[in-house]
């Protein structure tokens, strides 16, 4: 079960491919381990605009867990004859086309943009994240075969992948959710996969396997802890572009159905009446902005923090 | 007493100015080219060819039809100024106007009407409508030099709309034909209020006034016609007073063009009907009595006037409501949620202690609104009203935005619970819209409906010559279907047009074209 390193090192695709993320840098993370986490901690608290996406997502979060005790109305009630009413008392957001309460929609809103968000980068992370630890600890035909059907994965301009999938699959939240994770799953593997390589060179891996260790206990006990590092930052990062493609495909009419309170779905109804309410268009790329912003403030920080080439 | 005579001389002034400005508003003044824009070129101008409407919007002003549609959707005289129908509706004998000449001199009379009506006939023109007219007419008489007369190979009443009311009807010069060959595309010869001047084909389309004109020559010039396919660009090119006439307007601009001053926007009634279609396949919908109390669930009337804002009335029976055959007291269903429960009740349907209906197997209401988004006007957002509508009173309903090729392929498959289409025709003529839509084999009847007594009217009616008699089976036939709802009628929208203020005594022909002869340009 020797691992063929001269092959694997001198393979083109080593190069970490996920710009500013630390391949290298995680391999001394675990020894000591408490020392590093007060490290990280004290870099990125330091990090205003970090701590700042933190707390907005905080905030997000919160509102999508308490929608029910938030909103004022219900989101779906129609009421005809209050429609496309600017801001007031009763509505701060105004009403929509149909009289529904905007405010109401929004807070609804976050809980669809979030899961959009956390279950598409899930299925990127997991599915990627398998895909780049297999391919870059076992290396050889299995790397080049995986790696490979990634590369195509890649040729595609991602929101067009998206876009063809959910035509195949249908419109839908849902498909749109599968749409945006699979478009990760290249990106993802990629990342984890240049890690792997170059964690897979140290002295502790090597004595794991000394010591007897097989090859499921290295992955997951020694090579995939380390990975953690470089994989937090793109998930943060990758939440913001897997929220706005979502965005798009629903403004497209692939993502969100009818009345689903969906932001990007919402901006595109409010297209119509852009010069008599252009209210309609204001806050839900409002709040698309700002949950969109937090993700990237958040993972830039978290970069920041976890990058050792920026200490000293 | 000097101030007071000031300001009777500015009072005077005014005066005459004011009735000055009457009577020059009241006077036709004469010239000028009006402007009008296309939403595409014209294709080919050679009658037995044109099938594009911008193509049949100007062979219109070239053009004439031997009987030509009233508003109402009636018939009325053209070039020919009266008519008769024999009573089994299979000889139409058409009595002409006399003195009529096309455009480059030859007379208008029975023979040349008969070999305009043949050429397009022959296959070896090669008219897309040759093969119709070779099934429809048996033969065409001239029995004297102002009549002609159409035998046909069996009854149809609707002969009138299917052969003489279109592009292929425009009565082209016989001599002309024979002359350009081929090149009859670009040179037109008609005996309408306009004469074809030139056409630079994707720049411009010139006209000018046809002096001897049977009914006295237009007011205007001439016409231009210049395609513009961006409605953006039409707009900006209409509120600069660059273009008199804007032919497409987008129901998002109106408000825009609703503040300008200098505007005038109308709506013409269309023959259109846009409806939802139950699927009859589906055992959910194969109770009337379900069908008749989602009809009453909807507050149609409502719904349309929130949500198309004035560019369509409420539709009223399964024929639109402009058609001549209309029923004004069709069997309609008034908004009326506590009889649609009554009678969901009757069918077995009772709401829960959640609100949704249920039947004794404890399981729901549950089926599928399919609506297109963008193919008619406010489609998606109406269907989210209804969607809506039926949820408060208790059905399990999902609403599904899908393309409209998409929701189409559905329709033809049978794929579908409930869906949103439109059907859309140049004529109100019962035949163009029951028999597509009502017809155990019409080819529009997507929800798969049939009813015998249905079907013997809608034969009956293609089949009789007399309006009265005709009349009153597409009545008959017209509560039957109603009365069975197996569809739910929503609106007859309306085509808008924006133009100019300086355009004066502006007024719609029917089926989208406008008669040019009697407008005038404020100069």
């Amino acid at each position: 079960m020797q691992i063929d390193k001269a092959n694997s090192t001198s393979d083109p695709l080593v190069q970490p491919t996920a710009a500013g993320v630390p391949a290298q840098a995680t391999g001394k993370w675990i020894s000591s381990h408490q020392t590093k986490l007060s490290d990280f901690w004290r870099r990125f608290r330091r990090n205003r605009t970090a701590v700042i996406g933190l707390v907005l997502i905080f905030l997000n979060l919160t509102i999508a867990v308490f929608a029910p005790l938030i909103a004022p109305y219900d989101p779906y009630e129609q009421n005809w004859r209050n429609r496309l009413t600017a801001p007031n008392s009763q509505h701060w957001f105004g009403t929509d086309e149909h009289g529904r309460d905007q405010l109401s929609r929004i807070v609804w809103g976050t809980r669809i943009s979030l899961s959009i968000g956390l279950i598409s980068v899930s299925i990127g992370l997991l599915g990627g994240g398998l895909l780049g630890l297999i391919s870059g600890y076992f290396g050889g035909g299995i790397d080049n075969t995986i790696m490979r059907v990634m590369d195509v994965m890649m040729a595609f301009p991602g929101v067009l992948m998206a876009m063809a999938l959910v035509a195949a699959l249908g419109p839908g939240l849902y498909n749109v959710m599968i749409a945006v994770g699979v478009w990760s799953i290249p990106l993802f593997s990629r990342l984890v996969r240049g890690t792997v390589l170059g964690l897979k060179e140290n002295e502790f891996i090597s004595a794991a396997r000394a010591i007897g260790c097989g090859n499921a206990r290295i992955i997951f006990v020694h090579v995939l802890p380390n990975t953690i590092a470089p994989i937090l930052v793109f998930t943060s990062l990758r939440m913001a572009t897997a929220l706005l493609s979502a965005a798009a495909l629903s403004f497209l009419g692939l993502g969100a159905q009818p009345p689903q309170p969906d932001w990007g779905a919402m901006l595109s109804q409010g297209r119509a009446h852009i010069h008599s309410s252009p209210h309609l268009m204001w806050f839900p790329g409002l709040a698309i902005m700002v949950l969109v912003l937090s993700f990237n403030m958040l993972g830039d920080g978290l970069r920041d923090a976890l990058d050792p080439r920026l200490k000293n | 007493m000097m101030r007071r005579s000031v300001l009777s001389i500015l009072m005077f002034g005014l005066l005459v100015s004011l009735l000055g400005g009457v009577a020059l508003a009241d006077t036709p003044q004469q010239g000028g080219t009006m402007v009008v824009a296309l939403r595409s070129d014209a294709i080919n101008f050679d009658p037995p060819f044109i099938q594009d409407a911008s193509t049949s919007g100007i062979a219109f002003q070239i053009f004439e039809h031997l009987i030509g549609r009233e508003f109402d959707g009636s018939y009325g005289p053209r070039l020919a100024e009266s008519w008769d129908i024999s009573d089994d509706a299979t000889v139409y004998t058409l009595y002409l106007r006399q003195g009529v000449k096309f455009h480059d001199g030859t007379d208008f009379n029975a023979a040349a009407a008969k070999s305009h009506f043949e050429r397009v006939a022959d296959p070896a023109t090669g008219s897309h409508m040759g093969e119709t007219y070779r099934q429809t007419i048996a033969e065409i008489e001239t029995p004297d030099e102002y009549t002609i007369r159409f035998v046909l190979h069996e009854p149809n009443a609707a002969f009138i709309d299917e052969v003489i009311i279109q592009n292929t009807g425009y009565v082209s010069s016989p001599t002309a034909a024979e002359r350009y060959g081929e090149d009859a595309a670009f040179n037109p010869v008609g005996t309408g209020a306009f004469k074809f001047v030139s056409w630079i084909p994707d720049t411009r389309v010139e006209l000018v006034r046809n002096e001897e004109y049977w009914d006295g020559p237009p007011n205007i010039a001439g016409v231009t016609y210049r395609p513009i396919p961006e409605a953006a660009t039409q707009l900006t090119e209409l509120r600069t007073g660059r273009l008199h006439i804007m032919t497409t307007v987008p129901v998002e601009q109106m408000a825009v063009l609703e503040n300008d001053p200098n505007i005038v926007m109308v709506g013409e009634p269309d023959f259109n009907t846009r409806y939802l279609v139950f699927n009859l396949a589906n055992p959910l919908f194969q109770d009337v009595r379900v069908r008749q109390a989602m009809t009453y669930a909807l507050d149609v009337e409502e719904l349309v006037e929130i949500f198309l804002e004035g560019v369509a009335a409420p539709a009223k029976g399964p024929l639109p409501n402009y058609s001549y055959y209309h029923k004004d007291d069709v069997y309609t269903y008034p908004y009326d949620p506590d009889k649609a429960l009554e009678l969901l009740a009757d069918a077995g349907w009772t709401p829960g202690a959640d609100g949704l209906l249920r039947n004794e197997a404890g399981e729901t209401f549950q089926f599928t609104l399919m609506s297109p988004s963008g193919r008619y006007t406010k489609d998606r957002e109406l269907n989210e009203g209804v969607h809506y509508q039926l949820g408060e009173l208790g059905f399990d309903v999902t609403l599904e935005v899908l393309e409209f090729a998409t929701l189409v392929e559905n329709l033809q498959t049978s794929n579908f619970d409930l869906g949103y289409i439109g059907m859309m025709q140049r004529t109100g003529d019962p035949t163009a819209h029951l028999d597509l839509m009502y017809a155990t084999d019409g080819w529009a009847n997507w929800g798969g409906y049939s009813n015998d007594a249905v079907d013997v009217l809608l034969s009956a009616g293609k089949r009789t010559g007399d309006m009265d008699e005709r009349m009153e089976i597409y009545f008959e036939a017209q509560d039957l279907i109603a009365a069975e709802a197996p569809t739910i009628p929503i609106m007859n929208e309306f085509y808008l047009l924006a133009y100019r203020s300086e355009v004066k005594n502006f007024e719609f022909s029917v089926s989208r074209t406008s008669d040019y002869t009697k407008l005038w340009i404020e100069q």
